[in-house]
């Protein structure tokens, strides 16, 4: 595949250019959080609680008079991080299940995704919410859940293209050389699942930013007094009356770097299959 | 000649993509007169489907007809608008096109699909569709009327089709490769019966297709198109027999024609490809493949030159070209087979079952299953070339994937060199792997897209050669010189290779480790004549040079006349004859094989029934039921017993051998 070919596929579309513009302002908030915050995150200022945006605090300020900017700019870092970091970790996952366990086939095929079936029968959310009470909300645990929540989805979708390789000349060749397991799954099916791949893990970030604010939203997610988005959605809820900044804001970033990411989406998977 | 129904006149069609504007056909000329047929003869990429759907008006959104008209009856169809055009649709343009199960609904019945296109008063139309069933050798009307189109066969389907499209009193027929996709028997059912009523009914009709032996069964003038351009049209018979093209020659010297031997006579390719429409060259379209251009050829553009009152040909040189294919010369006596056979299978079963469905399983039915082999006992011999031959469905691809291990067999043995050999390659030693190898069918399936040529060769080198990558690759350029294709290509992914060039690729791959035995399933069928040749000729120097023994399993008995020594004909899961090429099907002596080959001819016997998936009887002989020569009850009750014809050539049939001989010398 030309990449030259694919980039300028990728930027053809206005669209896919704004999404891709939204989420690097949101990569680089997240990267250069400390250069750009004018405040600490976490440091109240009992004289200021509830201010309106103004100059000085752009976005506002919350009931404890935390500037909202900076709260903004280093929740970034947390939610992209976690659901960046859950969706890498659930391709790799999954794309290892699902490569794999497909090729092999038989019992052990229809047993891990029977199993895969089970777990996406239960909402995401719910499931994450069974998990994380199970455990305990931390990091390291939401990232956990997520691995859990998104690799039977991309197992399935990778399962879908294996099925139409699996019976093609070429992996017959292969059988007929007594090539190795290793070569056919990672060698021969990898490059092939790859693009599909590359749109289901475009997809699954953009759910993962929502399911990591939900997640910060209920409670079960990161603690306070973290910045996380959506941690300040629900301090801010009890609050509307008084500050509703407080509630748009978090929730507008949300909103938009969702927007974001799901635009980039549509344009990898549009240059992939234009290409 | 009569007033033509369907005159082009200087047609142009163009394909936009993106910015691009490609000419997919230009100054085609071509009239049609009532009750004749043209036929429209091209590779791939010659644009003989753009001129069917031009013609028809009906190309894809991105085509245009940007020069030229088309005429039905005087009429001008781009002039043509909405209700006239549906109504001319209608009353006098039909289409069969090639896929049949694409072009019926699957969701309706045959019945519904027939009256809505007659179209009237229901009860009428009912009737008239059953008499148009009935027509076409349709032997139950009322049953297929009520069927859904999966549940007929391809020929059956194809039959629906042809009736579609011959109510009323059409003016103009396209057939668009109607046979393509059926077996030869079949489509010299359907051959037969679209000749018939193209006499009684007399419409113009036009036949596209890359057979040009169907063409010249069936069409009274033939027209080649090359890389968009008519560059000869001529009655048939002059047209096979004094072709004044350099492409029409190079087409008819790329077929295998009977009698002739790979070793007496190699077919003569085409070299090179056909141009893609973006790229034509500027003087003659075929200057570039031509072994007769010369400067003017390369820069002045011929124009259709009329050299007789029927016959018109694209080429500056036309009255220099001089045709003749080496007449027939009797079958030299091939090499006495070597005594030791390679590879011998003994009573080799293959049952395949069916799913059953669930309420099925809790009644406790077992399964349904197939018989795709009953037995098979086959003997390879070493260094010789075995064709296997029969319809689909005659088990002749399980028989060869059985033997690589690719599908385990469901009882009997298989030995190489009388070492029995594991069911599944998985379980089989290393060296057995390396000694049996197979080219698989399709060649747009054979190589990874994600992988490099190189790669592609270099692998079967380490796995089975036992030589390192970097000895490995050195071996590279040698493979591809084997299968005649440049060095350079190593670094070539697939998408860069037309389909040819793929499967000289595959073959290689499966050269790569030399084995002792090559299976081509099918190989060269997927593939252009003139690019079938250049693989047919690769096949056979690669044997003269390596005395390699390959199993060439084919539906195609003129590159089994050509290429192999021995063959085994199969009908249903077994093998009903076989032995010597020239003695097996010089004359045929076994009603199944002459069938087969009478299929190409057009006063040649004819299957009783044309299908090859009626049901199998349950006693007796498997192909009874179609044969045209079946004795009576003892062919319903009794499996026929193997009759020896001397020199290894035996065949299973109740009809006496003396009788047998005595129809062939007759005819």
């Amino acid at each position: 595949m030309n990449v030259q070919r694919l980039g300028r596929a990728f930027f053809a579309d206005p669209a896919t250019a704004a999404g891709t513009i939204i989420v690097t302002v949101f990569l680089a908030l997240a990267l250069f959080g400390p250069l750009i915050a004018p405040y600490s995150p976490t440091a109240q200022n009992a004289e200021l609680i509830r201010q309106p945006p103004s100059l000085s605090h752009p976005f506002g300020t919350d009931r404890l008079g935390r500037d909202l900017f900076s709260r903004i700019v280093y929740g970034a870092r947390d939610i992209l991080a976690l659901a960046g970091g859950g969706t890498v970790l659930a391709v790799i996952v999954g794309a290892f299940i699902g490569i794999s366990v497909t090729y092999l086939g038989g019992w052990l095929e229809e047993t891990v995704f029977r199993l895969f079936d089970g777990l996406l029968a239960l909402p995401a959310l719910l499931l994450a919410l069974i998990l994380l009470g199970a455990t305990g909300p931390s990091r390291a645990n939401v990232l956990l859940v997520m691995v859990v929540v998104y690799t039977p989805i991309v197992a399935r979708v990778v399962r879908s293209v294996v099925l139409t390789l699996k019976s093609r000349g070429f992996i017959e060749a292969a059988r007929m050389r007594n090539e190795r397991l290793g070569y056919i799954l990672w060698r021969e099916l990898l490059p092939l699942v790859a693009p599909t791949l590359a749109v289901e893990a475009a997809l699954r970030f953009s759910y993962a930013i929502f399911l990591v604010a939900s997640l910060g939203f209920l409670g079960v997610g990161v603690q306070p007094p973290s910045p996380d988005w959506g941690l300040m959605v629900l301090e801010a809820r009890n609050e509307f009356a008084l500050a509703p900044w407080s509630l748009y804001v978090p929730a507008a970033a949300i909103a938009l770097l969702v927007i974001g990411v799901n635009l980039m989406a549509e344009g990898v998977r549009r240059a992939i299959s234009d290409s | 000649m009569a007033t033509s129904v369907l005159s082009v006149e200087n047609l142009a069609v163009e394909y936009h993509t993106g910015r691009q504007r490609l000419p997919v056909l230009r100054e085609i000329t071509l009239s049609v007169a009532a009750g004749e047929t043209v036929g429209i003869v091209g590779e791939s990429g010659s644009g003989k489907s753009t001129l069917g759907l031009a013609i028809l008006r009906a190309l894809p959104a991105n085509g245009r007809i940007s020069a030229g008209r088309v005429l039905i009856d005087g009429l001008d169809l781009a002039q043509t608008q909405g209700a006239a055009l549906r109504a001319l649709w209608e009353r006098s343009l039909r289409l069969v096109p090639q896929n049949p199960l694409a072009a019926l609904n699957p969701t309706l019945r045959i019945g519904e699909q027939l009256v809505e296109a007659i179209g009237g008063k229901r009860p009428v139309a009912e009737a008239q569709a059953a008499a148009l069933l009935a027509r076409v050798h349709i032997a139950d009307p009322v049953r297929v009327m009520r069927s859904y189109p999966h549940e007929l066969s391809g020929g059956m389907q194809q039959r629906v089709l042809i009736a579609m499209a011959l109510h009323g009193a059409p003016r103009l027929l396209v057939l668009d490769e109607p046979t393509t996709s059926l077996d030869v028997t079949t489509e010299a059912a359907v051959i037969d019966l679209l000749a018939d009523l193209i006499a009684e009914r007399q419409p113009a009709s036009l036949f596209i297709s890359h057979n040009l032996g169907l063409v010249a069964r069936i069409a009274t003038r033939t027209a080649v198109l090359y890389a968009g351009e008519l560059v000869e049209i001529a009655p048939t018979g002059t047209l096979f027999q004094q072709p004044r093209h350099p492409y029409t020659q190079g087409l008819l010297r790329s077929l295998p024609h009977p009698g002739l031997r790979y070793d007496s006579h190699p077919l003569q390719p085409i070299e090179g490809t056909i141009p893609a429409p973006g790229a034509l060259p500027d003087g003659c379209v075929f200057a570039p493949r031509c072994p007769l251009a010369d400067d003017r050829c390369r820069r002045e553009r011929p124009p259709l030159l009329t050299i007789a009152p029927d016959h018109a040909t694209r080429c500056h040189y036309w009255s220099q070209l001089t045709f003749d294919l080496a007449p027939p010369a009797p079958a030299p006596a091939t090499a006495a087979p070597d005594k030791a056979p390679l590879l011998t299978t003994h009573h080799l079963t293959k049952t395949i079952a069916q799913r059953r469905s669930l309420v099925d399983a809790v009644r406790g039915k077992t399964a349904p299953a197939v018989q795709a082999l009953a037995g098979v006992d086959l003997t390879v011999q070493r260094n010789r070339t075995l064709g296997v031959v029969g319809e689909s469905g005659s088990g002749k691809t399980t028989l060869a994937r059985c033997l690589i291990g690719l599908t385990p067999p469901s009882g009997g043995e298989i030995q190489l060199l009388d070492i029995p050999l594991a069911p599944r390659i998985e379980q089989r030693p290393r060296e057995q792997v390396r000694r049996l190898q197979m080219v698989l069918q399709n060649p747009q399936e054979a190589l990874n897209p994600a992988l490099t040529v190189s790669e592609a060769l270099i692998r079967p080198l380490i796995r089975l050669g036992g030589l390192d990558g970097a000895t490995a690759a050195k071996r590279v350029p040698d493979l591809l010189r084997l299968v005649n294709l440049p060095p350079d290509y190593a670094n070539r992914r697939p998408h860069q290779l037309s389909g040819g060039e793929k499967q000289r690729v595959a073959i290689a791959r499966a050269l790569a480790a030399t084995p002792d035995l090559l299976v081509l399933d099918e190989a060269v069928s997927a593939l252009d004549v003139s690019v079938q040749a250049a693989v047919l000729n690769v096949l056979a120097s690669i044997k003269e040079r390596t005395g390699i023994t390959y199993v060439f399993i084919t539906h195609d008995l003129a590159v089994v006349s050509y290429l192999a020594d021995d063959v085994v004909v199969m009908y249903r899961g077994e093998i009903v004859e076989e032995g010597p090429v020239a003695s097996v099907l010089n004359p045929p002596l076994h009603p199944y094989t002459e069938a087969l080959l009478a299929a190409t001819n057009p006063h040649g016997i004819r299957l009783r029934e044309a299908e090859a998936m009626i049901p199998a009887p349950a006693t007796g002989c498997p192909f009874q039921p179609r044969c045209p020569r079946a004795l009576g009850d003892i062919c319903r009750t009794e499996k026929p017993p193997w009759r020896e014809a001397g020199d290894g050539h035996r065949l299973r049939c109740h009809i006496p051998l003396e009788e047998l001989r005595a129809v062939q010398m007759g005819r």
